[in-house]
C-alpha cells in the first residue's frame, strides 16, 4: 500500500509541476491499457496457483454467488440513485 | 479498455498456468510483476489527474455526494450481505463482515478466517475477489449510464486496482472521485470488520 500511495503522490506532483506534451499524455494513456493487461494476467496466474479460490467456489458456490450478486446490485443501485437523485434535485431547483 | 479484455487477460493468466506454458521464474514472480504494473498505472493516473488544473475544483463540486458515496456503499454492502447471509443460515455479523470488505479480498479473507474460521474466510475471499473481477468487466458498461454506480461497485478497489479502469472509462474528474471514494472505504473497512468481529464475540 505504501508504494502505491508513493506512486500516486509522485504522479500527481509531476502532473501539477511539469507541463507534459500531448505525446507523453497519449503514451501514459496507452500504457494504462498495456499495464492493465499485464496486471490482470499476473492476477490470473496467481489465482491459478492458489487452491483457495476453487475450493471456496466448489464447496460454497451458491452462498458466494448470492452474496456477490446482492452486494453488487445494491452498490450499483446506490451509486445510480445518488447520481440520478442529485440530477433530479438540481432540475427541481 | 473493455470489460471483455479484462476478463480475457485474467483467463489467459489462468490458462497459461494450467497448460504449463510459463517458465517457473515468471510464475514465481507473477505477484511482483502484477504489483509493478499496478504501481505504474497508479503513477500514470496521478500524472493525468495532476495535469488537469480544474479537476480538483470540479470534484469538490460533488459536495456531500463525495462522502455519501463511500459511506453508503460500505453500509449498504454490509447490511445487504448481513441480511442475505441470515436468509442463507449464517449469523448476520458474518455476512456483514464479508460484505463490508467492499472488494478488499486480501484483508477480508484473513480477517474473517481469524474470527469465524477458515471456511468462512474462503467465502469472504471469493466474494470480494469476484467483486473486483466483476468491477473490471462492468465499469466500461456501467459508466454509460452512471459513473457513480461504477465507482460504488468498485468499493475499496477504486483507490488502487480498478482506479486505472475508472480513469480510462471516464475522465480525470471521475478518477479523482473514485480515488477519494476508494480511499475512504479503504480507511473504513478494517474498522468495520474489527467492529463486526467484536460484536460477534
Amino acid at each position: 500500500m505504501g508504494w502505491l500511495v508513493f506512486a500516486l503522490a509522485m504522479g500527481i506532483v509531476l502532473g501539477i509541476a511539469v507541463r507534459l506534451s500531448q505525446t507523453v499524455m497519449r503514451f501514459l494513456d496507452h500504457s494504462l491499457t498495456v499495464s492493465l493487461v499485464v496486471m490482470l494476467t499476473a492476477l490470473g496466474i496467481e489465482v491459478a496457483q492458489n487452491p483457495k479460490f476453487e475450493q471456496a467456489l466448489s464447496s460454497h458456490g451458491l452462498l458466494v454467488a448470492t452474496l456477490l450478486i446482492s452486494v453488487s446490485v445494491v452498490s450499483i443501485a446506490w451509486g445510480w440513485l445518488l447520481e440520478r437523485g442529485w440530477t433530479l434535485l438540481c432540475r427541481v431547483r | 479498455m473493455s470489460g471483455a479484455l479484462a476478463l480475457l487477460s485474467f483467463a489467459a493468466g489462468m490458462l497459461l498456468v494450467r497448460l504449463n506454458l510459463l517458465p517457473t521464474l515468471v510464475i514465481n514472480s507473477a505477484d511482483r510483476i502484477g504489483f509493478a504494473a499496478l504501481c505504474w498505472m497508479v503513477f500514470a493516473v496521478g500524472v493525468i489527474v495532476g495535469s488537469q488544473k480544474d479537476v480538483w475544483h470540479k470534484a469538490l463540486q460533488e459536495g456531500w455526494r463525495l462522502l455519501l458515496l463511500p459511506v453508503g456503499t460500505l453500509l449498504l454492502s454490509a447490511l445487504t450481505a448481513g441480511l442475505v447471509g441470515k436468509l442463507l443460515g449464517m449469523p448476520m455479523t458474518v455476512g456483514a463482515a464479508i460484505g463490508s470488505a467492499c472488494g478488499w479480498y486480501s484483508l477480508s479473507g484473513v480477517a474473517v478466517a481469524k474470527v469465524w474460521g477458515a471456511e468462512i474466510g474462503l467465502v469472504a475471499f471469493a466474494v470480494n475477489f469476484l467483486r473486483e473481477l466483476f468491477a473490471f468487466c462492468l465499469i466500461p458498461l456501467l459508466v454509460r449510464f452512471s459513473r457513480l454506480a461504477a465507482i460504488a461497485l468498485c468499493g475499496a478497489t477504486a483507490a488502487d486496482t480498478t482506479l486505472p479502469v475508472i480513469a480510462k472509462s471516464t475522465d480525470p474528474k471521475g478518477a479523482l472521485v473514485g480515488l477519494i471514494s476508494g480511499g475512504l472505504i479503504t480507511a473504513l473497512v478494517p474498522l468495520t470488520v474489527a467492529l463486526l468481529s467484536w460484536l460477534a464475540k
